[in-house]
């Protein structure tokens, strides 16, 4: 009976609360939208660099064209000196700058092996590598052309010597995000931290004090493990299907892959959510006022991206920070989302990822009752306003 | 403490009112004393090993031959690369898909009769792409392993063919040589890089929250009548410097921190860096004074501002290049206060521009005044009025 009555009495609170359903219900769709837009193009193509011919042969400008036809790569300026070159760097107008050295031709003809040198503005990373990439892919491409065409000039037939150009070959293929999208990359872990972060914020404003207290506190009618089951399992349904939505409806929108069966996803966002809401209904307990639960969610989501360990590999992340953030429940579902749905792996090998969750799933829960117990035991005030109604 | 609508204030009195404001809410406090310091460090702390090195790799070798063991302990001596010796592929391939290795390479059988009778075997290496930095440096390392090796091999092949001369034997081997800077950031530093950034952001989520309660504690039943009744031009320029200058102040140690403290290269001029994160401040509050004048609640304030400002890292262009942005995602970001700023950090402390290159972004951030014109214009139509109306009742 009296579950009866705490359900209703928060599921009335919860929809009469205009700040939360603004942010979990506009909040999600919002950031459903926004953060995907700069990253729909996926990889930046066509990246303008400037190139300085000092050798003006037949094999330089050949050199030229193949640089243009390469898909990353567009030939936007051709400049005399490399002072030039860097100014067009600093204006933004190019993002790299080829070098083909004097007597390319005459050296490469010589067999004196003449260095091309390219340089990217490392400003930009993803535009850094595609222009290295770019580059390095046409000049090992001519080297090829020139080896095979010597071979053919010693007397190798030509079928033969465009096998012959390289002892050993290499094939390096991309395993999962196999086009390389930064869509794919940062999409499906940003959502998993949005979702946590927004929850975090919803429980916030929804537990939190709220100064001048116009609400009875329910710590007086309740016993706090009732109170604190309850919200769990409302907030779960809430974000269950937040969730649902944005790792069913909104990754498949985007046409972002995903290898695990929604069974998997369920099993494994349960414990998340459970955590989650726990995690939140502690830090609801210290806040000073309800509205501060937005402050808390916003600030803390960089350093959490960053914690992740999609980013920055979390081997490279400094011991401490990954023992603190092995306490937030978004490192380990990130994890195990990102290895079950986008790389495959089977329930059983995310096994310890699902164990963590639970286990912060408990301690939380356990830390959210004592917290909540504990401040009904000592807020006597609040025992004053609701002694005559106590049912107990 | 609270004015009555009859007595004004002086200036100095309305500053000493910020400072006790100030002094007794300890998150106002946190906010401008100890919290950024901690978050600038914990921030920089998870880059700061700046280059990933000894990514592991797993390589199955079915050849087991002298070349084989070779090529590995090419990989194997590459600083990004560390290599596992699996057994089988179906256990390599599973260290890949729990991400316990960054890539699997297999190695063919028969690697080393093949190269010697020229049959030009095939290595096949799969890199993890889902975590793209990683995948990006472990794919460069093996290509450059794979090229001295190759090249070893070739000038081992051309020796033995009788051909003497080693650079010769070089030449046939690698006809053309490559020399790759990276600009600005010499060592391809990815803290420099993405911390450099990600600092700013921050800082300008910090700005919001901080000018929004501060603002905040102003309200009386939900409504800025009472604080705007009278002398209201003063009190909110009062409140907007006092803030704002502790958080341009915030802002010049962000930067002392970044290029002294880091030791990042800073090659342009300080003034404008620092006239740059005056106006990011001035625009920032002017967007936390509209949304809070709007809808007179600190939640709802929050939650724009939030809206507005946390995913300002996307859209800022670091990580990935503003000009492969469609236009939605080009003209939300000119909203974002800190994208303007961060282009005149990069170009001065990257490139060590003129002012004149950082001008169209200075504009840009002075344009945010009109954020103030239409508070302004809120204030006057809301709350003079009615406020003075109350006043004469």
């Amino acid at each position: 009976m009296t579950w009866l009555v705490l359900l209703q009495i928060e599921a009335r609170r919860i929809l009469a609360n205009r700040a939360l359903l603004l942010t979990v219900f506009g909040g999600l769709l919002l950031y459903a939208f926004l953060y995907p837009q700069p990253y729909i193009k996926q990889t930046p193509l066509q990246q303008p660099i400037a190139v300085i011919n000092a050798d003006g042969s037949q094999l330089s400008r050949q050199l030229i064209r193949m640089v243009n036809a390469n898909p990353l790569l567009q030939v936007s300026q051709q400049v005399s000196s490399i002072e030039e070159a860097q100014q067009l760097l600093v204006e933004r107008q190019v993002g790299g700058l080829l070098v083909i050295p004097k007597h390319f031709y005459r050296d490469v003809l010589m067999g004196r092996s003449p260095t091309l040198s390219y340089a990217g503005d490392a400003s930009y990373f993803l535009v850094y590598g595609t222009i290295v990439q770019g580059l390095a892919t046409t000049s090992a491409t001519l080297a090829a052309q020139v080896k095979v065409a010597k071979m053919v000039v010693d007397g190798v037939p030509s079928s033969l010597a465009s096998t012959l150009y390289s002892p050993v070959k290499l094939s390096a293929n991309a395993a999962f995000n196999t086009h390389q999208g930064y869509l794919d990359y940062v999409i499906p872990a940003v959502f998993i931290v949005i979702l946590h972060q927004t929850l975090l914020i919803a429980i916030g404003l929804h537990a939190g004090p709220s100064i001048p207290a116009t609400k009875p506190n329910m710590g007086r009618f309740f016993p706090a493990w009732k109170i604190v089951t309850v919200r769990s399992l409302l907030f779960v349904a809430i974000y269950w299907l937040m969730s649902s939505f944005y790792i069913g409806v909104v990754l498949d929108f985007y046409g972002v892959h995903h290898w695990a069966s929604i069974g998997d996803i369920n099993k494994l966002l349960l414990p998340f959510l459970l955590a989650t809401s726990g995690l939140a209904m502690c830090i609801a307990a210290i806040l000073p006022n309800r509205d501060y639960a937005t402050i808390v969610g916003v600030m803390t989501s960089l350093p959490i991206v960053f914690l992740c360990g999609f980013i920055w590999p979390i081997s490279s992340i400094p011991m401490p920070l990954n023992i603190i953030a092995d306490l937030v429940p978004a490192k380990p579902m990130v994890q195990g989302m990102l290895k079950m749905n986008q790389m495959g792996a089977s329930f059983q090998e995310i096994q310890t990822h699902f164990t963590h969750l639970w286990i912060l799933a408990a301690c939380y829960f356990s830390l959210a009752t004592a917290i909540l117990y504990r401040q009904t035991q000592s807020s006597p005030k609040m025992a004053l306003i609701s002694a005559e109604k106590e049912p107990l | 403490m609270q004015p009555s609508a009859t007595n004004r204030l002086s200036v100095g009195q309305l500053f000493a009112q910020q400072w006790c404001l100030l002094r007794d809410n300890r998150w106002l406090m946190a906010m401008l004393t100890w919290l950024p310091l901690v978050a600038f460090l914990g921030v920089w702390w998870v880059f700061s090993s700046g280059l990933t090195r000894d990514l592991h790799i797993a390589v199955v070798d079915r050849d087991h031959s002298q070349l084989s063991r070779s090529l590995i302990a090419h990989y194997d001596a590459n600083p990004s690369l560390q290599v596992i010796s699996v057994a089988d592929e179906i256990e390599a391939r599973r260290l890949l898909r729990t991400a316990e290795v960054s890539a699997l390479v297999v190695i063919p059988t028969d690697l080393e009769k093949h190269t010697k009778l020229a049959q030009t075997p095939t290595v096949a290496a799969y890199y993890n792409s889902q975590f793209m930095v990683l995948g990006k440096q472990v794919n460069s390392a093996l290509q450059q392993s794979h090229g001295t090796f190759s090249a070893k091999v070739g000038v081992a092949r051309a020796l033995s063919q009788g051909n003497t001369q080693v650079l010769q034997a070089l030449s046939s081997s690698v006809p053309i040589r490559n020399q790759i800077s990276a600009l600005y950031n010499g060592n391809s530093n990815y803290a420099q890089f993405i911390v450099s950034a990600a600092l700013p952001a921050f800082w300008q989520i910090l700005i919001m929250v901080v000018m929004i309660l501060a603002l905040n504690a102003e309200l009386r039943d939900n409504s800025y009548k009472h604080w705007l009744a009278n002398q209201a031009w003063q009190k909110i320029s009062v409140k907007l410097l006092f803030f704002g200058g502790l958080l341009w102040l915030q802002g010049i140690l962000l930067c002392t921190l970044m290029f002294h403290g880091f030791d990042w290269p800073m090659r342009g001029s300080w003034s404008v860096l620092l006239l740059a994160l005056l106006l990011c401040v001035i625009a920032s509050q002017a967007i936390a004074l509209i949304f809070m004048l709007l809808f007179e609640d600190m939640a709802r304030a929050l939650s724009f501002a939030g809206a507005l400002t946390a995913p300002s890292f996307a859209f800022m262009g670091i990580t990935f290049p503003v000009s492969d942005m469609p236009w939605f995602a080009q003209f939300w970001r000119q909203l974002i206060p800190v994208t303007h700023y961060i282009e005149v950090q990069v170009s001065q402390a990257n490139y060590g521009a003129g002012l004149l290159q950082s001008l169209p972004s200075l504009h840009t951030l002075l344009l945010f005044c009109l954020a103030f014109i239409s508070a302004a214009w809120l204030v006057k139509i809301r709350f003079s009025c009615s406020a003075t109306g109350e006043v004469k009742a």
